[in-house]
């Protein structure tokens, strides 16, 4: 492209062109949807059997600690990743506004679960059909659309189920709402870069 | 008969409009990327980020990445007016007939 003068037809053509490549700009950010949902399910599954083993246990919410490591690790991974990107969409500021938001949110309602005590699973649950509604809206991917739809459903559905199993509901949303939209995700980025090359 | 404004003569040239229409649509955007998109060369695309930087239709920041300077273009309220309005004095042009 030259610096010259243009017609009006030839303005119009280059705005429309121009909105059209930042449109085409997808990133890929199905990493944090497998780091976080593996871990979720881990520890879930992990407490889940350490109860199933020995139901008298106390201290087998022990494994949760591995969270706020992770929302470290979140943190620097995310930091590295904008400071490289070349072009950052409204779209990328958005989710990651949002997921923020409910990062800050989780450990919120963990701390007043424990001053109130109060059940945090189906509002837990809640917060990841939130967020991958959200994002699923704003990327325009189904797929994270269904996953929260499905969390919405866990969410009240964990309310019926008692003791141990309501782990596995905790599972069971994580697995609909962040692994398998992650793995559509991953697979539905790497079909644009090959028909984009 | 319409009268006709002048079209902004910053933002009525092809790369300086390619510029503002990439950064109008994302939060911000680095030289290279704006560089890929508009096909342009170094010393041109610089020449023309630096006369909108001068008008303050864009804000230039330079940091350093892996020791490698990295320029980063964003688009201001000065340049988005400047924007809309070009694209509304566009619409008159190519609509004269009211």
């Amino acid at each position: 492209m030259e610096e010259k003068n243009i017609t009006e037809q030839e303005s119009l053509a280059i705005i429309q062109e121009m909105i059209g490549k930042s449109r085409q700009q997808l990133v890929d950010r199905s990493k944090y949807f497998f780091m976080w949902g593996f871990a979720v399910l881990g520890c879930a599954i992990l407490q889940y059997v350490l109860l199933k083993i020995n139901p008298e246990r106390h201290d087998t919410d022990k494994v949760w600690v591995l969270m706020p490591v992770l929302a470290v690790i979140h943190f620097v991974m995310a930091f590295k990743d904008r400071k490289q990107e070349k072009v950052i969409t409204h779209t990328t500021n958005a989710t990651g506004a949002l997921w923020l938001a409910l990062g800050i949110g989780f450990f919120i309602l963990a701390f007043l679960a424990t001053r109130l005590s109060f059940e945090i699973l189906p509002l837990l649950i809640l917060f990841y059909g939130i967020g991958t509604f959200v994002t699923g809206k704003i990327i325009q991917f189904t797929p994270l659309v269904f996953g929260g739809i499905s969390c919405f459903i866990l969410s009240v559905a964990v309310t019926y189920v008692h003791g141990p199993e309501q782990l596995l509901i905790l599972a069971l949303s994580v697995t609909t709402s962040y692994i398998i939209p992650g793995i559509l995700l991953k697979k539905e980025f790497r079909n644009e870069q090959t028909s984009a090359a | 008969m319409k009268n006709f404004v002048e079209l902004d003569p910053l933002l009525h040239s092809q790369l300086r409009l390619a510029i503002i229409s990439l950064l109008i649509s994302v939060k911000e955007a680095d030289f290279a990327y704006i560089q890929e998109a508009t096909q342009s060369t170094n010393g041109n695309l610089s020449v023309q980020i630096t006369k909108l930087k001068d008008a303050e239709y864009i804000e230039v920041s330079k940091t350093f990445e892996k020791n490698y300077p990295k320029t980063t273009c964003k688009i201001t309220k000065k340049g988005t007016k400047a924007f809309e309005k070009y694209v509304s004095d566009i619409k008159n042009y190519l609509s004269p007939k009211k």
